[in-house]
């Protein structure tokens, strides 16, 4: 009976380890982190900065008004598909303002990406101090929510005024889409939930601040 | 006084303990409340008490809550 009461403490124990953020949980995040730091502006911004230096085309897409060709093989039913429309543009001498057009967009999201990151660091940080809910979370956790709204809300203007930027020069009859789907309006949600985070938070604080100094 | 105002209560626990001659280490064993909570209680920092500690208090203490805590008007409320 002792050796089952036993293995049933030690599997709680495990159980309830797996739940708690650990200081290996915390430094695995942080190292996630870093990563998305590192990885997004050397994969995505550096290749165009790097293209903009050594003076190579600019290669930029946009999002055509024209359907592609028809998908062949299909037909059945009297069912017909085409491919949708994207163009892809090279861009043999683009001027200053067209480089700086097409690296707008990710400028802001690496932006973004670093004050989140960082936010993000200092708030697990706190948490695995033992204090979210402090003035300084709060902040954390409203900061974060800003970050994910006004990526939310700027990023698909930036792109439209990358467009205009890059492709004004070089497209006759030029006209640019402002393409907007449902997966698009994600971190407008994600960044509402935030700030309803947030507020939580603030509460927490209030109650915190209740039992400060409770013996 | 209305409650958001700061509060005048004292606490006596360092006068209890000194005429039973009690240690705070002693009293932390007893009741089982830590010693650093009891520092805070002493040193007039506490804000709120649970009433299983007051309880556990004054049964060691051998006193009443009236006996523990006192409300003195010359105190400075922003101490």
């Amino acid at each position: 009976m002792m050796m089952t009461y036993g293995k049933v403490a030690m599997r709680t124990q495990q159980s309830r380890d797996v739940w708690t953020f650990g200081r290996a949980d915390g430094l695995a995040v942080k190292v996630l982190l870093a990563a998305a730091l590192v990885l997004y502006p050397a994969l995505v911004l550096a290749p165009r900065v790097v293209d903009w230096v050594l003076g190579r085309a600019l290669r930029w897409e946009t999002v055509s008004a024209d359907a592609g060709p028809a998908v062949p093989g299909l037909g059945g039913a009297g069912a017909t598909g085409h491919y949708l429309g994207w163009a892809a543009w090279t861009i043999p001498h683009p001027t200053g303002w067209q480089w700086f057009g097409s690296l707008l967009p990710d400028l802001f999201i690496t932006v973004a990406l670093v004050v989140g990151c960082l936010t993000l660091w200092r708030l697990v940080t706190l948490t695995r101090a033992g204090e979210p809910f402090s003035a300084a979370g709060v902040r954390q956790v409203r900061i974060l929510s800003m970050v994910v709204l006004s990526y939310a809300v700027l990023v698909p203007f930036l792109r439209l005024f990358a467009d205009a930027l890059v492709m004004t020069p070089v497209q006759r009859n030029l006209e640019v889409r402002f393409q907007v789907e449902v997966a698009d309006f994600a971190p407008f949600v994600i960044g509402l939930l935030m700030l309803v985070g947030a507020e939580c938070f603030r509460q927490g604080l209030r109650l915190r601040d209740d039992v400060d100094g409770l013996v | 006084m209305p409650v958001e105002e700061p509060h005048r209560v004292v606490c006596r626990l360092d006068q209890l303990l000194l005429e039973r001659g009690l240690t705070l280490t002693a009293l932390s064993a007893e009741i089982g409340v830590s010693l650093v909570n009891l520092s805070v209680l002493k040193n007039q920092r506490a804000r709120a008490i649970r009433f299983s500690t007051l309880t556990a208090l004054c049964e060691a203490l051998h006193c009443q809550p009236g006996d523990l805590f006192v409300v003195d008007e010359t105190v400075d409320p922003d101490r």
